[in-house]
């Protein structure tokens, strides 16, 4: 079965990278969502193994997604933060918030693999 | 903004965003506390407009100071980082260096703000920039800031970022002027990061 991935960005170039960087050959069924309100949305709608996760969005930022989420009966995905605001206090409040993994942009295929690797997903 | 498909300026935007995270970064290192970062704002400003334009993006009133720099390289263009001048008197406390001047500060901060910000964007595409010193403009107002006859471009694309501390006075607007002639340059560049995807 397909696992089903949500990616979460702004910028749909942001997205493209993102999708383009999962390891090749693995089976996904990608949903894609603009901000974090649309993210809740795509999660309501049904269970996603691992959100990918962009920080800085109009609406409703990652971090409001993390916290809305940790608040809600969702059914709790691998969440992978990938962010072009890298300081140190946007990597430890999204830890705190639950985060499973914090990635720089601009992103990579192996950070991604050795991310979702070490989440356990693959 | 006219510059080519949505997707280009998207892209650009993607850069620039980038960039401000790399900007960011050296900011929340140097004051040792959480920076919050805008969403980039591109536009397209023709010479008439430019004050308008920078009002608009600014939002303030009140008095500001403002660090300008030029940067050339194959593209060129400035970069201006514009501060309240409320929240420039609480900097030296910000840093825990009291004896140092705000303009010192300012200049310093700005130095590393454009460097980061431009320097990865100007790095993406594999470009070596060499930047002018800076100038500082202290107790102007936002309109006052650009004497509009006086620059070197009809056209040009702004690219607007902005670094807060929550519950702090401190703020900075960074914004880059990339004439119609480095455009082009970008959109090209561009164009290779996208083809790369």
């Amino acid at each position: 079965m397909s696992t089903p991935i949500l990616v979460v960005d702004d910028s749909a170039v942001s997205r493209s990278i993102v999708i383009r960087s999962l390891p090749r050959g693995w089976d996904v069924a990608i949903t894609q969502a603009s901000n974090g309100k649309e993210a809740l949305l795509a999660l309501q709608q049904k269970p996603h193994a691992v959100v990918l996760l962009d920080l800085n969005m109009p609406v409703m930022d990652g971090y409001e997604f993390l916290e809305a989420m940790n608040g809600s009966e969702l059914a709790r995905p691998i969440v992978i933060v990938l962010s072009g605001d890298i300081q140190p206090g946007a990597q430890a409040r999204v830890k705190q918030l639950g985060a499973n993994a914090f990635i720089k942009k601009p992103v990579r295929a192996d950070t991604v693999l050795d991310a979702l690797k070490n989440a356990g997903v693959l | 903004m006219r510059i080519g498909e949505p997707e280009r300026c998207d892209a650009l935007a993607e850069l620039v965003n980038i960039g401000m995270g790399q900007a960011g970064d050296a900011l929340a290192r140097l004051f040792d506390t959480f920076i919050h970062l805008s969403i980039p704002r591109l536009e397209l400003v023709e010479r008439a407009q430019v004050s308008a334009a920078i009002a608009a993006l600014v939002d303030t009133t009140g008095p500001v100071v403002a660090v300008r720099q030029a940067f050339s390289s194959r593209i060129r263009g400035e970069a201006l980082a514009i501060y309240s001048t409320a929240g420039c008197d609480t900097l030296a406390d910000l840093v825990g260096y009291p004896d140092v001047s705000s303009d010192e500060l300012l200049l310093e901060i700005s130095n590393i703000l454009v460097g980061a910000c431009v320097g990865a964007l100007a790095s993406q595409f594999s470009l070596e920039l060499s930047f002018s010193p800076p100038s500082i403009m202290a107790d102007t107002t936002v309109v006052g800031l650009l004497d509009t006859p006086q620059l070197p471009w009809d056209r040009a694309l702004l690219a607007e970022v902005n670094f807060r501390i929550v519950g702090r006075a401190f703020s900075c607007h960074l914004l880059t002027f990339w004439p119609d002639e480095s455009i082009g340059v970008l959109l090209h560049a561009v164009d290779t990061f996208l083809a790369q995807l």
